[in-house]
């Protein structure tokens, strides 16, 4: 019988399916130009400008070196200083309040422009952090409060990002050699029963990578705490005994909300269920984006601290900026 | 006045349906069945060949026949079975129960029996196939399947290979009512669609209407799948025993009490999952963990029949299906941690219905219907970390477990009558109520850590997303007549009222149905027919295969039905000894169709799934072309359409396509079938099919270009190139054609007679000659095609699969 049940799989694998190359007919079309800027309150604007590839060419994007690029900040024009490789570079740091129109200008293409605003940031307090050392899996939170400005529509998206010490999270890394920030996974958020339950309608979703991104449909106008739970493995002998990580909550336009949001779906889980679809862009006569992000930053320093003999565990953790720091003894919660 | 108009008004129309009733007539009405089995036969004829008029039975084998003549000769026919001859002196309302012979039992080699055919009826767009001839289709691992047999008609067309996904004229999965014994089933899928729900052993008749659809259906926009199971043998016990490639089957009927209460019991279950576990045991030992993993699907369908009388009849259904899909893997992580991951999905059908006919009188029949429906499928993956106690640390566990929840109840009566007030009409008129509870989705996360040092040193964490229960109510009435004008002209009218209430809206709607036939000569008959169709409820899908994850949902305050108006045209000729043929054509267009928008699915968010949806139209139309022999040696049907389906969404905020219209998915432009049997003698007979289609289409990304770089960072973390992250550009939806899909069947059965017994033997062969069509095609650039480091790669599931089955009948 078991002779015969390896014979029946042998059968089943020979037959099993198979994949070959297809014949198609399809013309590597002409390639489109990409503009990406997104304007941010904390760094100087540069507009990234390459052309699309075809989708079998995995070649790198090839850089636009020949556009002429400007952009007009409440009216007021100014032009690019420079370029470097696809980064036209301008000398301009994005304000709230600032009205922003992109002009892009290719030989033989059509101009590509495109528009934005950069909204405010909301009030925040100091975000609080506090470490669980004692669970298998340690479980960290920072609260922080935000207050929604009235009467518009704002649209955040939050994530923390950890200084990397180049072992534990190279999994999400993909150039961990070069660039030495990566996103750490935000276990849990804002939008579930267990933080807010008065709030948790929240438009917005998880993404163990990048964040959350939510709008402020059921907070508007209001004051709103909230709290990340996070994940953190406690084997000190992989892991460094300090942890720096910021948290950056950014305010978004509603073209930066938009497209975020379609660049999360695209690459998330999802898309492997979904029809192939177009990422939002605001740009006439080409594709990409040109939105404004207002972003503020939070450093936070978490220090793990061994247990002493007949102690419990601690975790230290001081913040930066002038953000006042906080220490939580090792705690355990129950619910 | 007004009053005594409408008394008028409603006496014409009484007298005008009563027609000849008010003279010196007479009723006879009663029962055709098989003599052996005493199983009903539905369609069956019954005609009195002085006046040339008839009856057919109804879907219980019940006829009523009002005849003026005092002497009447009445034949009844059915196709497989010997004519039976009758002469009645008619002077009273008789009842007779008419006990028809199979041909195959009557050894003749040759069936030449009188064909009901689709010529004289005035329903058009509507096929009845013999579920024996549905069998002898050869298909998939040797698994008949009533499904998949039904695709090979013209206008109705399968998803990807190997799928019993069902799309009729122009319309989605969702659009199709299957019916078992009356009672709607929401999933008729197992196995990625690779089979479906329909046990063919358990099955006694299948009518599929495609379009001109009668007043008595409702709640689908593309087609109904009226499905009749047997009701048990009355005579002795019976049964049959299968064993296939994959999967083996009982079937048992027969008496409780003699002529009066009856059984039928079928079962079936897949076990693939035996058979595989030596390979995935082989794979667990090279990977040093322990691995359970399969699959299955199992059916069972059983019925109850209770004679009273000859009027009366009660009949208690149950069917239950289910799929499951499961893995266990256990992994020692150290010496002291142990890691378990279990993932399981499981999703099927639970129907439980009873019936109750009763002849009221001679002319007026009442089906009265209460039926139960659940719909569920769960997704489930469990994830936990064991470590044991040693001299440094405590024992500690964690538990992290995600659910993926969806579910329908339904909860319905019926009241179904059939009067016959004179052999010129037959009407039908009932009234139905359904309450539906519908669970979209429930998405739940829960994590529980415990370390055994303190007791209270536990964290949980039990999170849950939902869309919380729907509850909805639907009523139908319905009024329809068949009226026999005269010898040339048959006309089917009838209006259907539905309604549906939910979330504190109600949605009314009439619908009205009308077909017609006008005979031009001798066997050639013209039909039209116009049908008004609402749904209540969509199926949101993401993918082309039936996948556990598909949602059924109501329609909701946000969310209005879903409606479409069909024309339907044809000519219909019964070609003598050749066989009949039809040529229909029909337009269809089609209102508040559901699609996810773009990049979203059921995965993944926390947003509703009304905000992930956007509505929109469709249009079909097309020419079926069908050749039909239903009797001699040689049965089958040639069908051949040539159709167009497109879509558009280009409603405010719910665009798709940027509002243009595409075609759907299953727009193909031509579909052939060839479905041939030989009955060479009572040892054996022979089957084949050939099928050919357009190639499905499908969504491809042309050109890809670079994501914008979104860092909190300074400058100088930018890399000019980016992070290698790329963003896709379809230039349209479904803008790419698939391959065309062409594959040919055969299969042999042998049959051998024993005393008490007999055996079949079933050998076929599915894709004789290899044909490799493709399931689904991706980019890898694992190959270089014209220069470019990658390539559209084709996979191909189903090459030439040869298969046995074995059937014992007792």
């Amino acid at each position: 019988m078991s002779k015969a049940r390896y014979i029946i799989l042998i059968v089943c694998a020979m037959l099993c399916s198979c994949e070959k190359v297809m014949e198609f007919d399809i013309e590597d079309s002409d390639r489109m130009v990409v503009v990406n800027a997104l304007p941010s309150t904390d760094s100087l604007l540069f507009v990234n400008i390459t052309y699309s590839r075809f989708f079998l060419d995995n070649q790198p994007f090839t850089a636009v070196t020949d556009a002429t690029v400007s952009i007009d900040v409440n009216g007021t024009t100014m032009a690019s200083t420079g370029r470097d490789g696809a980064n036209y570079l301008f000398g301009y740091t994005a304000t709230a309040g600032d009205t922003l129109t992109l002009h892009v200008s290719t030989p033989g293409r059509p101009d590509i422009i495109g528009g934005t605003r950069v909204v405010p940031l909301p009030d925040m307090l100091p975000p609080l952090a506090e470490i669980d050392t004692l669970q298998p899996i340690t479980a960290g939170e920072i609260t922080f409060t935000l207050t929604d400005p009235a009467e518009m529509t704002n649209y955040y998206y939050i994530y923390l990002e950890e200084r990397d010490s180049g072992t534990r999270w190279n999994v999400w890394k993909e150039k961990w050699d070069t660039i030495d920030t990566v996103r750490h996974p935000i276990f849990t958020c804002l939008n579930t029963e267990i933080t807010n339950p008065e709030v948790n309608a929240i438009e917005g979703f998880m993404d163990y990578f990048t964040g959350i991104l939510f709008t402020d449909r059921d907070i508007d106008g209001q004051s709103y705490e909230t709290t990340l739970s996070l994940m953190m493995l406690k084997d000190t002998a992989e892991h460094p005994l300090q942890r720096e990580y910021t948290l950056i909550v950014e305010a978004l336009s509603p073209e930066a909300y938009a497209y975020t949001k379609e660049v999360m779906a695209a690459h998330g889980m999802a898309s492997y269920f979904a029809e192939p679809a177009r990422v939002y862009s605001n740009l006439s006569s080409g594709i990409g984006i040109f939105a404004a992000i207002a972003r503020r930053q939070y450093p936070l320093t978490f220090t793990y601290k061994e247990a002493e003999e007949g102690g419990k565990a601690k975790v230290v953790i001081s913040t930066q900026k002038g953000v006042k720091p906080s220490s939580v003894s090792a705690s355990r919660r129950s619910r | 006045m007004l009053h005594t108009s409408k008394k008028r008004l409603l006496l014409f129309l009484l007298l005008l349906a009563c027609g000849t009733a008010a003279g010196q007539s007479y009723t006879i009405s009663g029962t055709v069945t098989d003599s052996l089995s005493g199983e009903t036969l539905i369609g069956a004829a019954v005609m009195d060949l002085r006046t040339g008029k008839g009856a057919l039975t109804n879907a219980q084998g019940r006829f009523s026949l009002t005849l003026k003549s005092d002497s009447v000769r009445l034949r009844v026919t059915y196709v497989g079975y010997r004519p039976v001859f009758e002469d009645i002196l008619l002077k009273s309302n008789q009842k007779r129960t008419f006990r028809m012979q199979s041909s195959t039992e009557l050894k003749t080699v040759v069936v030449k029996s009188e064909r009901v055919n689709n010529v004289r009826s005035s329903q058009m767009s509507a096929i009845d196939i013999p579920v024996e001839q549905l069998k002898s289709v050869p298909v998939l691992f040797g698994e008949a399947d009533l499904v998949k047999a039904l695709q090979l008609l013209p206008g109705v067309q399968s998803g990807s290979e190997g799928n019993s996904g069902f799309y009729v004229r122009g319309g989605g999965p969702d659009e199709n009512l299957f019916l078992l014994d009356g009672v709607p089933l929401y999933n008729v899928s197992h196995l990625g669609g690779f089979f479906s729900a329909f046990n063919t052993d358990a099955v006694k008749g299948v009518t599929l209407y495609k379009g001109s659809f009668p007043a008595h259906f409702g709640g689908r926009l593309s087609s109904v799948l009226d499905v009749t199971t047997n009701n048990g043998n009355d005579k002795q016990l019976h049964g049959n025993a299968s064993i296939g490639f994959i999967s083996a089957k009982l079937s048992v009927e027969g008496p409780i009490k003699s002529e009066r209460t009856t059984f039928c019991l079928s079962g079936r279950r897949t076990y693939a999952d035996f058979l595989l576990q030596p390979l995935v045991k082989r794979l667990a030992d090279r990977n040093e963990y322990k691995l359970r993993a399969g699959y299955y699907f199992y059916d069972v369908n059983g019925k109850l029949t209770h004679r009273f009388s000859d009027r009366s009849r009660l009949f208690a259904s149950y069917y239950m299906g289910s799929d499951v899909v499961y893995t266990r893997i256990r992994t020692l992580a150290t010496d002291v941690q142990e890691q378990y991951l279990n993932f399981d999905t499981k999703w099927g059908n639970i129907v439980a219905s009873a019936r109750w006919n009763y002849e009221l009188t001679p002319k007026l029949f009442m089906n009265i219907t209460c039926a139960y429906t659940r719909y569920s499928n769960t997704v489930g993956v469990d994830y936990e970390t064991v470590t044991l106690a040693t001299e440094e640390q405590e024992s500690a566990t964690s538990e992290f477990d995600m659910d993926y929840v969806s579910r329908i109840n339904d909860l319905s009566l019926r009241a179904d009558f059939d009067f016959t007030p004179n052999p010129d009409h037959l009407m039908k008129f009932g009234a139905s109520m359904i309450h539906h509870v519908f669970l979209p989705e429930v998405s739940s996360a829960h994590l529980n850590a415990y370390n055994a040092d303190l007791m209270n040193n536990s964290m949980v964490i039990d999170t849950s997303v939902n869309s919380g229960s729907i509850l909805a109510e639907e009523l139908t009435s319905y009024a329809e007549d068949d009226w026999s004008i005269s010898e040339t002209v048959k006309l089917n009218y009838g209006l259907n009222f539905s309604g549906f209430a939910v979330e504190h809206k109600f949605y009314p709607t009439l619908q009205p149905r009308l077909s017609g036939r006008v005979m031009l000569g001798e066997g050639l008959s013209l039909k039209g027919g116009y049908a008004y169709m609402t749904q209540f409820m969509h199926l949101l899908s993401t993918t082309s295969v039936s996948m556990p994850t598909d949602l059924w949902v109501p329609v909701t305050r946000d969310v209005p039905p879903m409606y479409a108006h069909q024309v339907a045209g044809g000519v219909f000729y019964e070609a003598g000894a050749i066989g009949d043929f039809s040529v229909e054509g029909y337009y269809k267009k089609m209102h508040n169709l559901l699609e996810y928008k773009d990049g979203a699915t059921f995965f993944g968010s926390s947003e509703s799934w009304e905000e992930k949806v956007v509505l929109g139209d469709g249009w079909a139309y097309g020419v079926e072309f069908l050749l039909q022999r239903n009797v001699g040696n040689l049965t089958g049907w040639i069908g051949y359409t040539w159709s167009k389906t497109m879509r558009q969404f280009d409603r405010p905020e719910q665009v798709l396509n940027d509002g243009k219209p595409f075609p759907a998915k299953y727009d193909r432009r031509h579909d052939l079938s060839i479905v041939l049997s030989y009955k060479v003698n009572d040892k054996m007979d022979f089957s084949a099919t050939w099928v050919y289609s357009s190639g499905n289409a499908a969504t491809l990304s042309l050109q890809e270009y670079a994501e914008a770089q979104q860092t909190a960072n300074d400058y100088a973390d930018v890399d000019p190139e980016g992070w290698g992250g790329y963003l896709s550009h379809p230039s349209g939806r479904n803008n790419f054609r698939m391959p065309d899909y062409h594959r040919m069947d055969i299969s042999a059965n042998f049959h051998r007679k024993f005393r008490r017994c007999s055996r079949t033997i079933n050998v076929s062969v599915y894709n004789l000659y290899n044909r490799k069509n493709p399931y689904m095609i991706y980019e890898s650039h694992e190959y270089i095609y014209k220069g470019y480091n990658g390539a559209l790669v084709q996979l191909s599931i189903f090459p030439i699969l040869p298969s046995v089955a074995y059937t014992l009948k007792f």
